[in-house]
Protein backbone atom coordinates (compact mmCIF):
# COMPACT_ATOMS: atom_id res chain seq x y z
CA UNK A 1 0.00 0.00 0.00
CA UNK A 2 1.61 3.20 -1.09
CA UNK A 3 0.32 4.93 2.09
CA UNK A 4 2.40 2.48 4.45
CA UNK A 5 5.54 3.42 2.17
CA UNK A 6 4.89 6.82 2.81
CA UNK A 7 5.89 7.59 6.43
CA UNK A 8 8.77 5.41 5.91
CA UNK A 9 10.62 7.42 3.05
CA UNK A 10 13.42 6.21 1.39
CA UNK A 11 15.48 9.22 1.79
CA UNK A 12 14.91 8.98 5.59
CA UNK A 13 19.18 8.84 6.38
CA UNK A 14 20.62 6.14 8.96
CA UNK A 15 20.76 8.67 11.19
CA UNK A 16 23.75 8.21 13.46
CA UNK A 17 24.69 11.17 16.63
CA UNK A 18 27.10 12.59 14.71
CA UNK A 19 29.91 14.10 16.50
CA UNK A 20 29.96 17.08 14.00
CA UNK A 21 27.48 19.16 12.89
CA UNK A 22 27.27 21.12 9.18
CA UNK A 23 24.90 23.57 8.31
CA UNK A 24 24.82 27.41 7.85
CA UNK A 25 22.35 28.38 9.83
CA UNK A 26 22.26 27.89 13.76
CA UNK A 27 19.48 26.09 15.52
CA UNK A 28 17.17 28.48 17.46
CA UNK A 29 16.81 27.09 20.76
CA UNK A 30 13.94 29.65 22.27
CA UNK A 31 13.24 29.52 26.04
CA UNK A 32 10.88 31.57 27.55
CA UNK A 33 10.94 32.26 31.67
CA UNK A 34 7.14 31.93 32.20
CA UNK A 35 6.19 34.23 34.97
CA UNK A 36 8.49 38.00 35.20
CA UNK A 37 11.44 36.86 36.04
CA UNK A 38 13.59 39.04 38.67
CA UNK A 39 16.82 40.23 36.56
CA UNK A 40 17.77 42.08 39.49
CA UNK A 41 18.41 38.17 41.45
CA UNK A 42 20.02 36.33 37.80
CA UNK A 43 22.07 38.94 37.43
CA UNK A 44 23.13 40.78 40.65
CA UNK A 45 24.09 44.34 40.44
CA UNK A 46 25.98 44.38 43.19
CA UNK A 47 27.66 47.72 42.79
CA UNK A 48 24.58 49.82 42.70
CA UNK A 49 23.94 50.09 46.33
CA UNK A 50 20.41 50.78 46.17
CA UNK A 51 20.18 47.00 45.26
CA UNK A 52 20.77 46.26 48.93
CA UNK A 53 18.54 49.34 50.27
CA UNK A 54 15.71 47.84 48.60
CA UNK A 55 16.24 44.20 49.43
CA UNK A 56 16.83 43.94 53.47
CA UNK A 57 15.84 40.20 53.31
CA UNK A 58 16.09 38.95 49.41
CA UNK A 59 19.48 40.23 48.32
CA UNK A 60 21.84 38.33 46.88
CA UNK A 61 25.37 39.05 49.15
CA UNK A 62 28.79 40.82 47.22
CA UNK A 63 30.87 38.46 45.80
CA UNK A 64 33.92 40.19 48.11
CA UNK A 65 31.41 39.58 51.14
CA UNK A 66 33.14 37.93 54.53
CA UNK A 67 30.19 36.94 56.30
CA UNK A 68 27.32 34.68 54.72
CA UNK A 69 30.34 33.58 51.92
CA UNK A 70 28.14 30.28 51.30
CA UNK A 71 25.98 32.20 49.51
CA UNK A 72 27.83 35.10 47.96
CA UNK A 73 27.50 36.30 44.41
CA UNK A 74 30.00 35.02 41.55
CA UNK A 75 31.58 38.25 40.19
CA UNK A 76 30.98 38.65 36.32
CA UNK A 77 32.54 41.97 36.48
CA UNK A 78 33.23 44.54 38.96
CA UNK A 79 29.16 45.44 39.02
CA UNK A 80 26.94 42.35 38.24
CA UNK A 81 26.92 39.05 39.91
CA UNK A 82 25.44 35.03 39.09
CA UNK A 83 23.83 34.15 42.10
CA UNK A 84 25.15 31.07 42.87
CA UNK A 85 22.37 28.98 41.88
CA UNK A 86 23.12 29.67 38.32
CA UNK A 87 27.07 28.51 38.89
CA UNK A 88 26.60 26.19 36.39
CA UNK A 89 26.24 29.05 33.55
CA UNK A 90 29.71 30.43 34.82
CA UNK A 91 31.89 28.21 32.06
CA UNK A 92 29.65 29.31 29.33
CA UNK A 93 30.73 33.33 30.41
CA UNK A 94 33.70 32.58 30.78
CA UNK A 95 34.30 31.34 27.34
CA UNK A 96 32.17 34.12 26.21
CA UNK A 97 29.61 32.19 24.70
CA UNK A 98 27.19 33.96 27.10
CA UNK A 99 25.42 36.88 27.00
CA UNK A 100 23.28 38.75 29.96
CA UNK A 101 21.60 41.43 28.57
CA UNK A 102 20.39 43.85 31.31
CA UNK A 103 17.50 46.64 31.90
CA UNK A 104 15.89 44.69 28.82
CA UNK A 105 12.50 43.76 28.15
CA UNK A 106 9.12 45.07 26.69
CA UNK A 107 8.09 49.28 25.70
CA UNK A 108 4.77 47.97 26.20
CA UNK A 109 4.28 48.06 30.15
CA UNK A 110 1.54 45.91 30.68
CA UNK A 111 2.21 43.95 33.87
CA UNK A 112 -0.21 41.36 32.79
CA UNK A 113 1.00 37.91 32.20
CA UNK A 114 -0.99 36.73 29.27
CA UNK A 115 -0.91 40.33 27.59
CA UNK A 116 2.99 40.53 28.42
CA UNK A 117 3.30 37.19 27.56
CA UNK A 118 1.06 37.40 24.09
CA UNK A 119 3.19 40.52 23.21
CA UNK A 120 6.39 39.32 23.57
CA UNK A 121 5.86 36.03 21.83
CA UNK A 122 4.31 37.63 18.68
CA UNK A 123 6.52 40.10 18.45
CA UNK A 124 4.64 43.46 18.99
CA UNK A 125 2.28 44.89 21.69
CA UNK A 126 -1.09 45.70 21.34
CA UNK A 127 -1.65 44.21 18.17
CA UNK A 128 -4.66 41.24 18.57
CA UNK A 129 -4.63 41.16 14.66
CA UNK A 130 -1.02 39.13 14.87
CA UNK A 131 -1.73 35.62 15.46
CA UNK A 132 1.48 34.52 14.09
CA UNK A 133 4.73 33.99 16.70
CA UNK A 134 8.14 35.84 15.70
CA UNK A 135 9.77 32.65 15.49
CA UNK A 136 6.66 31.13 13.43
CA UNK A 137 7.49 34.52 10.98
CA UNK A 138 11.20 33.32 10.82
CA UNK A 139 10.72 29.97 9.97
CA UNK A 140 7.52 31.12 7.28
CA UNK A 141 10.22 33.80 5.70
CA UNK A 142 13.34 31.36 5.35
CA UNK A 143 13.81 28.76 3.12
CA UNK A 144 14.21 24.97 4.82
CA UNK A 145 17.70 23.93 6.30
CA UNK A 146 16.75 20.80 4.48
CA UNK A 147 13.99 20.50 1.79
CA UNK A 148 12.69 17.10 3.00
CA UNK A 149 13.00 17.32 6.97
CA UNK A 150 9.35 16.66 7.87
CA UNK A 151 9.62 18.73 11.01
CA UNK A 152 11.69 22.47 10.91
CA UNK A 153 10.48 23.30 14.53
CA UNK A 154 9.13 21.95 17.56
CA UNK A 155 7.45 23.40 20.49
CA UNK A 156 8.42 20.80 24.07
CA UNK A 157 4.74 21.21 24.88
CA UNK A 158 0.88 19.81 24.71
CA UNK A 159 -0.19 22.99 22.45
CA UNK A 160 1.42 25.03 20.28
CA UNK A 161 3.55 28.41 21.93
CA UNK A 162 2.71 31.41 20.00
CA UNK A 163 6.46 31.99 19.52
CA UNK A 164 5.97 29.27 16.67
CA UNK A 165 2.40 29.92 15.70
CA UNK A 166 2.62 30.46 11.69
CA UNK A 167 5.90 28.29 11.30
CA UNK A 168 5.57 25.37 8.84
CA UNK A 169 6.10 22.22 9.36
CA UNK A 170 5.68 22.88 12.92
CA UNK A 171 4.02 20.89 15.72
CA UNK A 172 4.28 20.45 19.23
CA UNK A 173 5.28 17.25 20.73
CA UNK A 174 5.55 17.37 24.49
CA UNK A 175 8.02 14.25 24.82
CA UNK A 176 10.21 13.83 22.11
CA UNK A 177 11.60 10.79 23.22
CA UNK A 178 8.13 9.08 23.04
CA UNK A 179 5.80 10.53 20.08
CA UNK A 180 4.06 7.28 19.03
CA UNK A 181 0.40 5.76 18.17
CA UNK A 182 -0.45 4.29 21.26
CA UNK A 183 -1.98 0.81 20.91
CA UNK A 184 -0.57 -2.75 19.32
CA UNK A 185 2.85 -2.62 17.73
CA UNK A 186 1.94 -4.71 15.06
CA UNK A 187 -0.95 -3.07 13.74
CA UNK A 188 0.44 0.29 14.39
CA UNK A 189 1.65 0.80 10.95
CA UNK A 190 -1.84 -0.31 9.65
CA UNK A 191 -3.43 2.01 11.66
CA UNK A 192 -1.26 4.95 10.97
CA UNK A 193 -1.90 4.68 7.40
CA UNK A 194 -5.68 4.46 7.81
CA UNK A 195 -5.32 7.88 9.80
CA UNK A 196 -2.42 9.37 6.89
CA UNK A 197 -5.35 9.14 4.52
CA UNK A 198 -8.36 10.12 6.59
CA UNK A 199 -6.54 12.93 7.45
CA UNK A 200 -6.00 13.41 4.18
CA UNK A 201 -9.16 14.73 3.57
CA UNK A 202 -9.20 17.48 6.97
CA UNK A 203 -9.07 21.31 6.75
CA UNK A 204 -5.62 22.75 7.05
CA UNK A 205 -3.79 23.23 8.99
CA UNK A 206 -4.92 19.79 10.47
CA UNK A 207 -4.24 18.29 7.75
CA UNK A 208 -0.13 18.91 7.16
CA UNK A 209 0.01 18.65 10.98
CA UNK A 210 -1.22 15.06 10.73
CA UNK A 211 0.43 14.43 7.96
CA UNK A 212 4.05 15.69 9.54
CA UNK A 213 2.83 14.15 12.55
CA UNK A 214 3.30 10.75 10.84
CA UNK A 215 6.32 11.66 9.23
CA UNK A 216 7.59 12.65 12.30
CA UNK A 217 6.93 9.48 14.49
CA UNK A 218 9.69 7.67 11.94
CA UNK A 219 12.20 10.13 12.35
CA UNK A 220 11.81 10.16 16.03
CA UNK A 221 11.86 6.88 16.63
CA UNK A 222 14.96 6.16 14.61
CA UNK A 223 16.82 9.69 16.43
CA UNK A 224 15.84 7.31 19.32
CA UNK A 225 16.04 10.16 22.06
CA UNK A 226 15.51 8.26 24.91
CA UNK A 227 19.05 6.14 24.40
CA UNK A 228 21.14 9.84 24.10
CA UNK A 229 23.94 9.92 26.10
CA UNK A 230 24.86 13.52 26.19
CA UNK A 231 28.55 14.41 25.45
CA UNK A 232 31.37 15.42 27.67
CA UNK A 233 30.00 14.97 30.99
CA UNK A 234 27.02 16.56 30.72
CA UNK A 235 24.62 16.24 32.72
CA UNK A 236 21.11 17.47 32.01
CA UNK A 237 18.67 17.82 35.94
CA UNK A 238 16.11 15.21 35.94
CA UNK A 239 12.73 18.17 35.35
CA UNK A 240 10.74 18.69 32.93
CA UNK A 241 13.30 21.80 31.82
CA UNK A 242 16.04 19.29 32.04
CA UNK A 243 14.94 16.39 29.60
CA UNK A 244 13.20 19.17 27.40
CA UNK A 245 17.13 20.82 26.21
CA UNK A 246 18.38 17.13 26.22
CA UNK A 247 15.45 16.01 23.34
CA UNK A 248 16.66 19.53 21.51
CA UNK A 249 20.20 18.85 21.79
CA UNK A 250 19.74 14.77 20.74
CA UNK A 251 17.47 16.71 17.67
CA UNK A 252 20.49 19.19 16.97
CA UNK A 253 23.23 16.49 16.37
CA UNK A 254 20.93 13.95 14.78
CA UNK A 255 20.74 16.79 12.00
CA UNK A 256 17.65 16.21 10.91
CA UNK A 257 16.67 19.52 9.81
CA UNK A 258 15.29 20.60 13.23
CA UNK A 259 15.76 24.35 13.27
CA UNK A 260 14.07 25.82 16.32
CA UNK A 261 12.58 24.43 19.32
CA UNK A 262 10.32 26.24 22.00
CA UNK A 263 11.21 25.67 25.42
CA UNK A 264 8.74 26.69 28.57
CA UNK A 265 10.28 27.10 32.14
CA UNK A 266 7.93 28.39 34.78
CA UNK A 267 7.91 29.16 38.63
CA UNK A 268 9.33 32.73 38.15
CA UNK A 269 6.31 34.74 39.17
CA UNK A 270 7.79 34.90 42.93
CA UNK A 271 5.40 37.51 44.64
CA UNK A 272 6.25 35.80 48.14
CA UNK A 273 8.77 33.94 49.87
CA UNK A 274 11.47 34.63 46.89
CA UNK A 275 14.27 33.56 48.76
CA UNK A 276 16.99 33.81 45.59
CA UNK A 277 19.65 31.96 48.16
CA UNK A 278 18.07 28.47 49.35
CA UNK A 279 14.05 29.07 48.64
CA UNK A 280 11.93 29.11 45.45
CA UNK A 281 13.80 31.25 43.50
CA UNK A 282 17.50 29.57 44.47
CA UNK A 283 15.60 26.38 43.26
CA UNK A 284 13.98 27.68 40.11
CA UNK A 285 17.52 29.01 39.10
CA UNK A 286 19.74 26.21 39.90
CA UNK A 287 17.40 24.02 37.44
CA UNK A 288 17.51 26.54 34.73
CA UNK A 289 21.23 27.04 35.37
CA UNK A 290 22.15 23.29 35.20
CA UNK A 291 19.63 22.49 32.37
CA UNK A 292 21.24 25.17 30.43
CA UNK A 293 24.51 24.55 31.56
CA UNK A 294 24.44 21.00 30.56
CA UNK A 295 23.19 21.90 26.93
CA UNK A 296 26.41 24.42 26.59
CA UNK A 297 28.91 21.25 27.85
CA UNK A 298 26.85 19.02 25.97
CA UNK A 299 26.64 20.89 22.71
CA UNK A 300 28.74 23.55 22.62
CA UNK A 301 31.88 22.50 24.02
CA UNK A 302 34.11 20.16 22.34
CA UNK A 303 36.18 19.79 19.09
CA UNK A 304 33.42 20.14 17.24
CA UNK A 305 30.45 22.40 18.75
CA UNK A 306 26.89 21.99 17.02
CA UNK A 307 25.60 25.52 15.57
CA UNK A 308 23.08 26.46 17.89
CA UNK A 309 22.26 29.98 19.62
CA UNK A 310 19.87 29.87 22.56
CA UNK A 311 18.17 32.85 24.14
CA UNK A 312 16.07 33.46 27.24
CA UNK A 313 13.66 36.12 27.91
CA UNK A 314 10.81 37.02 29.83
CA UNK A 315 7.62 38.51 29.79
CA UNK A 316 8.79 41.20 32.09
CA UNK A 317 10.71 41.68 35.36
CA UNK A 318 9.83 42.35 38.88
CA UNK A 319 10.04 45.52 41.17
CA UNK A 320 13.01 46.76 42.67
CA UNK A 321 11.76 46.58 46.11
CA UNK A 322 10.97 43.88 47.86
CA UNK A 323 7.73 43.55 49.04
CA UNK A 324 5.83 42.56 52.98
CA UNK A 325 5.89 39.04 52.12
CA UNK A 326 9.87 38.84 50.97
CA UNK A 327 8.93 38.35 47.60
CA UNK A 328 8.67 41.12 44.60
CA UNK A 329 5.77 42.10 42.31
CA UNK A 330 5.49 42.72 38.92
CA UNK A 331 8.08 45.16 37.07
CA UNK A 332 9.66 45.86 34.12
CA UNK A 333 13.00 45.85 32.91
CA UNK A 334 15.11 42.57 33.36
CA UNK A 335 17.83 40.69 32.24
CA UNK A 336 17.88 38.50 29.13
CA UNK A 337 20.55 35.39 28.04
CA UNK A 338 22.36 34.61 25.11
CA UNK A 339 24.53 31.71 24.16
CA UNK A 340 26.37 30.25 21.24
CA UNK A 341 29.81 29.99 19.88
CA UNK A 342 28.95 33.09 17.71
CA UNK A 343 27.31 34.79 20.58
CA UNK A 344 29.26 37.92 21.58
CA UNK A 345 29.22 37.07 25.36
CA UNK A 346 31.26 36.86 28.83
CA UNK A 347 29.63 39.99 29.40
CA UNK A 348 26.58 41.94 30.81
CA UNK A 349 25.25 44.33 28.12
CA UNK A 350 23.68 47.45 29.35
CA UNK A 351 22.65 50.58 27.37
CA UNK A 352 23.86 53.05 30.30
CA UNK A 353 23.02 51.02 33.37
CA UNK A 354 19.61 53.12 34.70
CA UNK A 355 20.63 52.85 38.52
CA UNK A 356 18.09 51.74 41.19
CA UNK A 357 17.88 55.09 43.11
CA UNK A 358 13.96 56.06 43.25
CA UNK A 359 14.14 59.19 40.91
CA UNK A 360 15.92 56.39 38.09
CA UNK A 361 13.51 53.95 38.64
CA UNK A 362 10.02 53.58 36.07
CA UNK A 363 7.49 54.75 37.89
CA UNK A 364 8.77 54.82 40.77
CA UNK A 365 9.57 51.40 41.09
CA UNK A 366 11.09 49.28 38.46
CA UNK A 367 14.30 49.08 36.73
CA UNK A 368 14.05 50.89 33.35
CA UNK A 369 13.69 49.16 29.86
CA UNK A 370 16.37 50.58 28.20
CA UNK A 371 16.90 47.90 25.80
CA UNK A 372 14.00 45.94 23.43
CA UNK A 373 14.38 42.55 23.14
CA UNK A 374 13.27 43.24 19.82
CA UNK A 375 17.19 44.69 19.35
CA UNK A 376 18.40 41.47 20.80
CA UNK A 377 16.75 39.11 18.81
CA UNK A 378 16.80 40.90 15.34
CA UNK A 379 20.40 40.70 15.35
CA UNK A 380 20.43 37.10 15.79
CA UNK A 381 17.68 36.28 13.58
CA UNK A 382 19.25 38.43 10.54
CA UNK A 383 23.38 37.39 11.64
CA UNK A 384 22.91 33.55 13.17
CA UNK A 385 19.48 32.52 11.59
CA UNK A 386 20.12 34.00 8.22
CA UNK A 387 17.17 35.87 7.84
CA UNK A 388 16.93 39.50 6.34
CA UNK A 389 13.09 39.98 6.71
CA UNK A 390 13.17 41.56 10.18
CA UNK A 391 10.68 43.79 8.80
CA UNK A 392 7.78 40.54 8.77
CA UNK A 393 9.49 38.58 11.59
CA UNK A 394 9.34 41.98 13.81
CA UNK A 395 6.49 44.01 12.23
CA UNK A 396 6.67 47.86 13.59
CA UNK A 397 10.18 47.40 15.09
CA UNK A 398 13.14 48.86 13.15
CA UNK A 399 16.24 46.80 14.93
CA UNK A 400 19.34 48.73 16.53
CA UNK A 401 22.43 46.03 16.09
CA UNK A 402 23.94 46.42 19.44
CA UNK A 403 27.00 43.50 18.89
CA UNK A 404 25.62 40.13 19.82
CA UNK A 405 26.88 38.60 18.04
CA UNK A 406 30.19 37.94 16.56
CA UNK B 1 -8.47 10.72 34.16
CA UNK B 2 -6.38 13.82 34.87
CA UNK B 3 -3.60 11.29 33.31
CA UNK B 4 -5.18 11.22 31.05
CA UNK B 5 -5.85 14.64 30.25
CA UNK B 6 -2.16 15.78 31.23
CA UNK B 7 -1.85 13.24 27.83
CA UNK B 8 -3.86 15.16 25.53
CA UNK B 9 -2.75 18.44 26.83
CA UNK B 10 -5.01 19.62 29.23
CA UNK B 11 -4.25 18.61 32.37
CA UNK B 12 -6.72 19.83 35.21
CA UNK B 13 -5.96 23.63 36.69
CA UNK B 14 -2.75 23.43 35.65
CA UNK B 15 -3.20 26.86 32.86
CA UNK B 16 -1.15 29.09 34.80
CA UNK B 17 -2.51 32.27 33.24
CA UNK B 18 -6.33 33.22 33.98
CA UNK B 19 -7.20 32.70 30.48
CA UNK B 20 -7.56 29.25 30.71
CA UNK B 21 -6.31 26.75 28.10
CA UNK B 22 -6.59 28.14 24.50
CA UNK B 23 -9.52 27.73 22.14
CA UNK B 24 -7.92 28.76 19.34
CA UNK B 25 -7.46 25.93 16.40
CA UNK B 26 -3.29 27.34 16.19
CA UNK B 27 -2.96 26.02 19.69
CA UNK B 28 -4.42 22.50 18.83
CA UNK B 29 -4.06 21.77 15.55
CA UNK B 30 -0.61 19.96 16.05
CA UNK B 31 -1.91 17.91 18.95
CA UNK B 32 -3.10 14.78 16.81
CA UNK B 33 -0.53 12.32 17.64
CA UNK B 34 -1.74 12.50 21.71
CA UNK B 35 -5.57 12.59 20.57
CA UNK B 36 -5.14 9.59 18.55
CA UNK B 37 -2.93 7.74 21.49
CA UNK B 38 -6.10 8.71 23.46
CA UNK B 39 -8.75 7.21 21.64
CA UNK B 40 -6.74 4.26 21.31
CA UNK B 41 -6.60 4.02 25.11
CA UNK B 42 -9.94 4.72 25.45
CA UNK B 43 -10.91 2.40 23.03
CA UNK B 44 -9.30 -0.59 24.56
CA UNK B 45 -10.65 -0.10 28.10
CA UNK B 46 -11.77 -3.60 29.34
CA UNK B 47 -12.47 -2.95 33.08
CA UNK B 48 -11.62 -0.40 35.77
CA UNK B 49 -13.28 3.38 35.82
CA UNK B 50 -14.62 3.37 32.53
CA UNK B 51 -15.00 0.23 30.43
CA UNK B 52 -16.39 0.49 26.35
CA UNK B 53 -18.90 -2.42 26.13
CA UNK B 54 -17.72 -4.07 23.22
CA UNK B 55 -20.62 -6.79 23.18
CA UNK B 56 -22.91 -3.96 21.86
CA UNK B 57 -20.69 -3.31 18.72
CA UNK B 58 -20.22 -7.45 17.96
CA UNK B 59 -24.13 -7.59 17.81
CA UNK B 60 -24.47 -8.49 14.32
CA UNK B 61 -21.33 -10.50 14.04
CA UNK B 62 -19.79 -9.21 10.90
CA UNK B 63 -17.61 -6.17 9.92
CA UNK B 64 -20.60 -4.00 8.33
CA UNK B 65 -22.77 -4.32 11.01
CA UNK B 66 -20.19 -3.49 13.65
CA UNK B 67 -19.10 -0.21 11.40
CA UNK B 68 -22.71 0.54 11.28
CA UNK B 69 -23.26 0.38 15.08
CA UNK B 70 -20.13 2.83 15.66
CA UNK B 71 -22.11 5.20 13.20
CA UNK B 72 -25.08 5.20 14.89
CA UNK B 73 -23.60 5.18 18.64
CA UNK B 74 -20.52 7.86 17.72
CA UNK B 75 -21.98 9.76 14.97
CA UNK B 76 -25.68 9.88 14.92
CA UNK B 77 -26.15 8.03 11.67
CA UNK B 78 -24.04 10.62 9.65
CA UNK B 79 -20.73 8.83 9.09
CA UNK B 80 -19.81 10.02 5.41
CA UNK B 81 -19.30 7.10 2.92
CA UNK B 82 -15.49 7.15 3.21
CA UNK B 83 -14.97 6.49 6.66
CA UNK B 84 -17.29 3.90 6.39
CA UNK B 85 -15.59 2.19 3.88
CA UNK B 86 -11.96 2.99 5.46
CA UNK B 87 -13.36 1.34 8.96
CA UNK B 88 -14.88 -1.72 7.06
CA UNK B 89 -11.82 -2.17 5.98
CA UNK B 90 -10.14 -2.10 8.32
CA UNK B 91 -11.49 -4.34 10.28
CA UNK B 92 -11.93 -7.04 7.28
CA UNK B 93 -8.46 -6.67 7.22
CA UNK B 94 -7.76 -8.60 10.19
CA UNK B 95 -9.30 -11.31 12.49
CA UNK B 96 -12.86 -10.76 13.42
CA UNK B 97 -12.55 -10.29 17.41
CA UNK B 98 -13.00 -8.29 20.24
CA UNK B 99 -9.32 -6.90 19.46
CA UNK B 100 -9.88 -5.71 16.44
CA UNK B 101 -13.27 -3.83 16.71
CA UNK B 102 -11.51 -2.29 20.00
CA UNK B 103 -8.43 -1.02 17.55
CA UNK B 104 -11.52 0.24 14.99
CA UNK B 105 -13.23 2.24 17.38
CA UNK B 106 -10.11 4.11 18.21
CA UNK B 107 -9.92 5.00 14.72
CA UNK B 108 -13.59 6.34 14.88
CA UNK B 109 -12.43 8.19 17.78
CA UNK B 110 -9.32 9.56 15.89
CA UNK B 111 -11.48 10.12 12.80
CA UNK B 112 -11.16 13.68 11.51
CA UNK B 113 -14.72 13.65 10.84
CA UNK B 114 -15.41 13.03 14.41
CA UNK B 115 -12.82 14.97 15.94
CA UNK B 116 -13.03 18.14 14.36
CA UNK B 117 -17.12 18.24 13.69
Amino acid sequence: MAAVAAYHPAWLPKVVLAETYASTRDVMLSVFMRGGADGLSLCVPFADPDYYLSRSTIAVPRPDAATGTANKGIALDNFFAFPQALAALVPAYTAKDLLVVHATGQLNNSRSHFDAQRYLEVGKPNDPALVTGWLGRHLASSPPVRSTAPLRALGIASGLQKTLVGGPKTLPIANPANFALGGSATTVDARLAFLQSDYAGASQPIQANALDAINTVALLKQINISQYKPANGAVYPASGFGNALKAVAALVKADVGIEAAQVDVGGWDTHSAQDPLAGSMYRTMLDFGNALGAFYADVLQGASPAAVTAVAVSEFGRNVRENGSKGTDHGRGTAMFAMGKNIAGGRVMVNGWPGLAKPNLDSGQDLKVTIDYRDVLSEIVQNRLGNTNLAYVFPGWTATMRGATR
Amino acid sequence: MNGQLTNVGQPLFVWETPDGYPDKVEYWAGNVMPRWTFGSTLAAQASGEIIIDIALFQKGGNADATVATIDQRLFGGEMDATLRAALTAYLKAGTYNATRIRETLALAFSANTFQWY
